[in-house]
């Protein structure tokens, strides 16, 4: 099911409340993926480059 | 109905801001891919300036127009220029552009953010090409920035660090923005299998550039630390590895050739239904097609590094999950085949720029095919046979299809159409033109030409010439493009439809031409989307 069923607390650009929940839970998820990324190539590098 | 619907929202909510804070505040995804369209553009033209500098000094053997610094500097930033300044910032403006529209969402889901992605990128442009200006000139060891040769360069080198930084993070929050606004915002009844093609591919190119814009931003920062900090990640002398950076480099490398292609595997399957009047051939075929090629992109890096000595098993393990990646691909191109196979063509510039892709992103595909093959890949590494093959791939591939796509959606935006007759000039120049730049560069890798040097032995002379006129010509025929846009925005016909092509299907051909400032704040009915997903 696509998330915008619900149609509770439409702010003026369209978005219902549940959107705004769950984009923000999504851009945490998606932020936390990124950073994991950055931080765990420089850390293979370091376990890599100094064995 | 449809018109009705959108007209009640359209009067309530179409008044924008005006003056030059409409754009620095710009929070309105219109505005927003449009400026990166602009942007994109520009440094399009600064890149292209660039090539053109590069097939003037390469017109014939003994030319002497730069220093070969100054010559390395043109080709590296030649390439920085046009993946990150030119083709990454078109597609992010065309999904600002679209994705909202083709979803049926008001905007992009984190607007401020979005305006704060655009806005970095000025500073970066500015601060990579002012690098051309610092004692020494800016970094001329490749895009690629390998150690230690990377290190020999003056404050070139921190700058282009930073303003590649930035880039990056632009990139990431831009990705964020993609796939929170895909996952939550769709219409209700907008199924992730409803999806337009455009869509799907830039959810999956958000995801790599989520995965792999990081591993870069951590490579260039252990470059800098091991300049300025004394670390030694990439330097022998301490105990590092330089070859090390290559797998890190081409761990983000490789996917990003995927990131420059796959949304223009989305925008191709846009326009190939629309023209062929027929439902796109294996909609859900394509979706897992470019599902398997992002995921395969990831376990392929080793390829770019065949002969910096690397133990057999992995050169084979490489080697065949690159050719691997021929699958997926093959199944793209047989179904845009099969999606014209009797379907009522008709050829206006948007499906001629998507023929032509088929055709020449083909050619790129398999002198791809050629260079995994580690024995061969021995011969080729380092001419410009793979100079020939990753134009082909990234011109008549990624560019073409941002200029169909822009012919195709350019009478949403606008609403208007633009000079039919001058836009089919424009293609005729650029596919003949572009086979005559790149099409000999296969013929000088394959004698041996090296990549990278600004002179070479007068044998290699009449083919570069060649290359050079078609190079020439091509640019300059450049010149009609944003002539055509700004003739259309200015003085075209205005559009009375929702849609100029009768075979377009999808929501965004569900609103008026041009599309109103504020759209879909009252999500789209069944009705529409049932129209819309034709696919």
């Amino acid at each position: 099911m696509a998330p915008n069923t619900e149609r509770d607390g439409v702010n003026a650009r369209g978005v219902t409340l549940q959107q705004r929940r769950r984009v923000r839970l999504t851009t945490w998820v998606v932020s936390l993926i990124a950073l994991a990324f950055y931080v765990g190539f420089i850390v293979l590098t370091v376990m890599r480059s100094h064995r | 109905m449809a018109e009705l619907h959108q007209t009640a929202a359209h009067a309530e909510h179409d008044h924008k801001p005006h003056g030059w804070r409409r754009w620095v505040f710009a929070t309105n995804h219109k505005d927003i891919g449009t400026m990166y369209l602009i942007a994109a553009a520009t440094m399009f033209l600064i890149g292209g300036l660039a090539a053109m500098a590069i097939r003037a000094q390469l017109f014939k053997s003994g030319m002497k127009l730069f220093d070969p610094t100054m010559f390395n500097s043109l080709t590296t930033m030649h390439g920085l220029i046009m993946i990150f300044g030119a083709i990454m910032p078109a597609w992010v403006g065309l999904a600002n552009w679209m994705i909202p529209l083709q979803i049926g969402a008001p905007d992009m889901a984190l607007p401020r953010l979005n305006n704060l992605s655009f806005w970095i990128l000025p500073f970066a442009f500015t601060l990579m090409l002012a690098s051309f200006f610092v004692p020494g000139g800016a970094v001329a060891g490749g895009w690629t920035m390998y150690p230690p040769l990377m290190q020999q360069f003056g404050a070139a080198f921190p700058m282009l660090i930073f303003a590649i930084h930035l880039m990056g993070i632009s990139s990431i929050l831009g990705a964020i923005n993609v796939i929170v606004t895909i996952m939550n915002l769709r219409a209700p009844g907008m199924t992730l299998l409803r999806m337009p093609l455009f869509v799907w591919t830039w959810l999956i190119t958000a995801y790599l550039l989520i995965a792999v814009m990081p591993v870069l931003a951590g490579a260039v920062t252990m470059q800098l630390t091991d300049h300025f900090f004394g670390t030694s990640f990439f330097n022998a002398a301490g105990g590092g590895d330089p070859v090390l950076f290559l797998h890190v480099f081409w761990f983000f490398g490789h996917p990003e050739v995927y990131i420059l292609i796959l949304p223009a595997f989305g925008i191709i399957s846009e326009i190939i239904p629309t023209f062929s009047r027929k439902p796109l051939f294996g909609y859900e075929a394509m979706v897992y097609a470019t599902a398997s090629i992002a995921f395969l992109s990831f376990i392929v890096w080793g390829h770019h590094m065949f002969t910096v000595g690397m133990p057999v098993a992995a050169q084979l393990f490489f080697m065949l999950s690159t050719m691997l990646i021929a699958v997926p691909t093959g199944v793209k191109v047989f179904n845009w085949v099969a999606t014209m196979w009797r379907g009522s063509l008709s050829f206006e510039p948007p499906m001629l720029f998507a023929v032509a892709f088929l055709f020449l992103f083909s050619i790129g595909g398999f002198s791809g095919l050629m260079l995994a093959l580690v024995p061969s890949d021995y011969q080729y590494h380092g001419t410009y046979f793979v100079v020939a093959h990753f134009h082909y791939v990234l011109v008549p591939g990624a560019v073409f299809a941002i200029f169909g796509g822009v012919y195709y959606w350019l009478p949403k935006w606008s609403g208007r159409m633009y000079d039919m007759r001058l836009a089919k000039w424009h293609f005729w120049l650029s596919v003949i033109f572009v086979n005559v730049l790149f099409f000999p560069q296969h013929f000088l890798g394959l004698a041996g030409m090296p990549r990278r040097i600004p002179d070479y032995a007068p044998q290699f002379t009449d083919w570069n010439m060649v290359s050079s006129i078609g190079g020439f010509i091509f640019g300059a025929s450049q010149v009609l493009f944003p002539y055509i846009v700004i003739k259309c925005i200015r003085s075209g016909k205005p559009i009375e439809a929702n849609s100029p092509w009768d075979g377009a299907h999808g929501l965004e051909w569900e609103l008026p031409c041009p599309a109103p400032y504020h759209s879909w704040q009252t999500p789209p009915t069944e009705a529409m989307l049932a129209h819309g997903a034709e696919h």
